[in-house]
């Protein structure tokens, strides 16, 4: 709370000091956009982690929220100040209502070539659609819903400075606080740093990053992007990470372990006449459980099982609090088609993520209908395929449909 | 009769030069399409605003844009509406282009095929000079609407525009473009845009609305229409990708 509070003072002083500098016209737009949506989750009596039902998920739960972005700045563009709000409502059954400040920044161009920000923003690095190994900074992103159709989308509270030069576009961020998977409750926080050099070299998006400190994990990545042609975009980003604190399965259970590994993605973009589009990429993550490990994970759960069926309900509330889907192997093939329907009336759209260990998949065909400029409503279909022991077959629900409607304003 | 010889001679070669300025020389097909470039936009740093509206069949879509221009290299978009568009940017920079959207806060990159809206394309819209992409070789003469024209022959500077010919007709005493038809490297015609009405922005005639219609499906069409042409100069950082998410 009190980096926060730190945060979004400097934020302030610095909005006071660029408006003293700047007695130029100021712009300002507001947008954003209000959605709700119900969904439908029969629980997966099958999966090791729901056990004759015993979480007792609701058949049938609603969420709305709304998202108001923000943006003042200078007619010049000298200076801006951008906000993002939200507020969200979850009635699962226990009706949470929350309200955040997922994004409040301030900008400000000290030259032709230096840039200062203070607040906490959104920062988005990487090329790669479904992950980002080299997005350090970014806020979590789960491959089933990449484009985040709910804004939910939350910054990091950080001061960066941007230097343009010869091309290149070198980026500093000092990080007082992030929570990051595997940072173990109660450690002291400290300061991180990430640092990001890009350029456009012969039509290559080509950018080196690093990250280390307290707050962020030891780093060094690279990510690049260039289309081929009119129709075909390739793209690849890479990590290596060096002592990274995970908590991961183990003969007893589960216990944090400092690891050294990759991370490797590489995809492709293409798109067909009458804009049918198709992603596909493959990602590696050598963070996660090997086979081992998976397997091990799969005997504590049998072992919740037991317990939880003798009125120890303890070791399978750990088991589920450890299980992400799509985090419990190590390599995964992602492949998304989009399609116009009716033009800009219909739009079609199915991500498929496979485990390339145990075959199982995600599949998550959707429709979007847009009713009017502003409206839209949608349907959504998320089916877990694959046996009982597999990733997917562990899901405590048996699938998710979620339908929908989003109004922007 | 060697001295009548000598003033006929003498007499040729000085009315030579008054024969060549009485009728002024045509300029050169790449100086025409220059002067058919001013019309577009007589300005390298600017802001002008687009508006789009897409009729097919009984159907209209309408969308705003402020484009920016920076020199001949970069231009950026600026989506204000509809409202679900709103804080999106497209840049393009010679021939390459990304999107900044505001909820996923990164630029992605695309290629050319991937549309803004309508039958205009990406370079349609952004792009408001054929000098970048193109150049031209006069092939002759047409009337259209009564009015004479010359015809160039516009060739994509590479294999990757998104047409790889243009035909442009352009009126004859003004250098106002008329009309154009589009082509894919196969030689396919893929939409004929016509230059409709002009006006005048910061003391220049420039074309104020451009109609595209897509030649395969000839109940689709997309009106461009400009105004606010302004002269604005950003600098040279702004027009980068790295700088998409702080416009």
């Amino acid at each position: 709370m009190r980096t926060v509070i730190a945060v979004l003072s400097a934020s302030l002083v610095l909005i006071r000091f660029i408006h003293a500098q700047e007695p130029s016209a100021i712009d300002y737009r507001f947008y954003g956009s209000a959605g709700s949506e119900t969904h439908l989750t029969p629980g997966n009596n099958g999966s090791a982690l729901n056990p004759e039902g015993i979480l007792n998920i609701p058949l049938v739960s609603d969420s709305s929220d709304i998202t108001l972005f923000g943006d003042i700045m200078a007619e010049d563009k000298r200076w801006k100040v951008h906000f993002k709000l939200r507020g969200a409502n979850d009635g699962d059954g226990n009706d949470v209502t929350t309200g955040e400040v997922d994004e409040f920044y301030a900008n400000y161009s000290v030259t032709s070539w230096m840039d200062l920000s203070v607040g906490r923003k959104i920062v988005n690095w990487g090329t790669g659609y479904g992950w980002n190994p080299t997005g350090v900074v970014n806020p979590p992103k789960d491959p089933r819903d990449p484009s985040d159709r709910l804004d939910a989308y939350k910054g990091v509270d950080q001061a960066s400075v941007n230097l343009f030069a010869k091309g290149w576009t070198l980026t500093g961020i000092a990080v007082p606080a992030l929570p990051w998977p595997g940072r173990p409750a109660g450690e002291p926080l400290a300061l991180g740093w990430a640092a990001r050099g890009y350029r456009l070299i012969h039509g290559l998006d080509f950018a080196i990053s690093a990250s280390g400190g307290g707050a962020l994990p030891h780093s060094q990545g690279l990510s690049l992007s260039r289309v081929f042609g009119k129709s075909l975009e390739l793209h690849a980003e890479t990590a290596a990470f060096q002592s990274a604190l995970r908590f991961l399965p183990d003969a007893g259970g589960f216990e944090y372990q400092r690891r050294n590994y990759a991370e490797l993605l590489f995809g492709l973009q293409y798109t067909f006449p009458r804009s049918v589009n198709v992603i596909l990429e493959y990602y590696h993550n050598g963070g996660n459980p090997d086979l081992t490990q998976w397997q091990q994970f799969r005997q504590y759960t049998q072992s919740a099982d037991v317990a939880a069926a003798n009125g120890n309900a303890a070791m399978l509330a750990l088991a589920n609090q450890q299980f992400s889907v799509l985090n419990m192997g190590r390599d995964y093939l992602f492949a998304r088609v989009a399609m116009p329907l009716v033009p800009r009336k219909l739009d079609f759209e199915t991500i498929m993520i496979k485990s390339l260990r145990d075959g199982s998949a995600i599949v998550r065909p959707g429709v979007y209908w847009k009713l009017s400029a502003n409206w839209t409503v949608y349907c959504l279909e998320t089916e877990f395929l694959g046996s009982r022991s597999s990733e997917a077959g562990f899901v405590p629900i048996g699938r998710e449909a979620d339908l929908g409607f989003r109004f922007h304003f | 009769m060697r001295k009548l010889i000598i003033k006929i001679a003498i007499l040729v070669m000085a009315l030579t030069p008054l024969a060549s300025f009485s009728s002024t020389p045509r300029p050169d097909a790449d100086e025409i399409l220059r002067r058919v470039d001013q019309y577009r936009n007589p300005l390298h740093f600017f802001s002008v605003d687009v508006d789009l509206k897409l009729f097919h069949r009984d159907e209209n879509d309408e969308f705003s844009f402020r484009v920016y221009g920076n020199g001949t290299d970069g231009n950026l978009l600026e989506f204000r509406a509809p409202a679900a568009d709103k804080g999106k940017y497209y840049l393009m920079l010679k021939d390459d282009m990304w999107i900044y959207l505001p909820d996923a806060s990164r630029p992605i990159r695309i290629s050319p095929l991937q549309r803004l809206a309508g039958e205009a394309s990406n370079g349609d819209v952004v792009r408001t000079a054929f000098t970048v992409d193109y150049t031209a070789e006069l092939t002759g003469e047409d009337t259209v609407d009564e009015r004479k024209a010359l015809v160039l022959s516009l060739k994509g500077r590479n294999a990757d525009m998104s047409y790889s010919t243009v035909k442009l007709w352009v009126a004859a005493e003004s250098f106002e473009p008329i009309q154009a038809e589009f082509y894919a490297l196969s030689g396919h015609l893929l939409k004929r845009a016509y230059f409709r009405t002009f006006g005048t922005m910061l003391g220049c005639r420039v074309v104020t609305s451009i109609e595209i219609q897509d030649a395969i499906r000839p109940d689709h069409k997309t009106v461009m229409t400009y105004s606010n042409l302004t002269s604005k100069h950003y600098p040279a950082k702004m027009f980068s990708q790295a700088y998409l998410g702080r416009w």
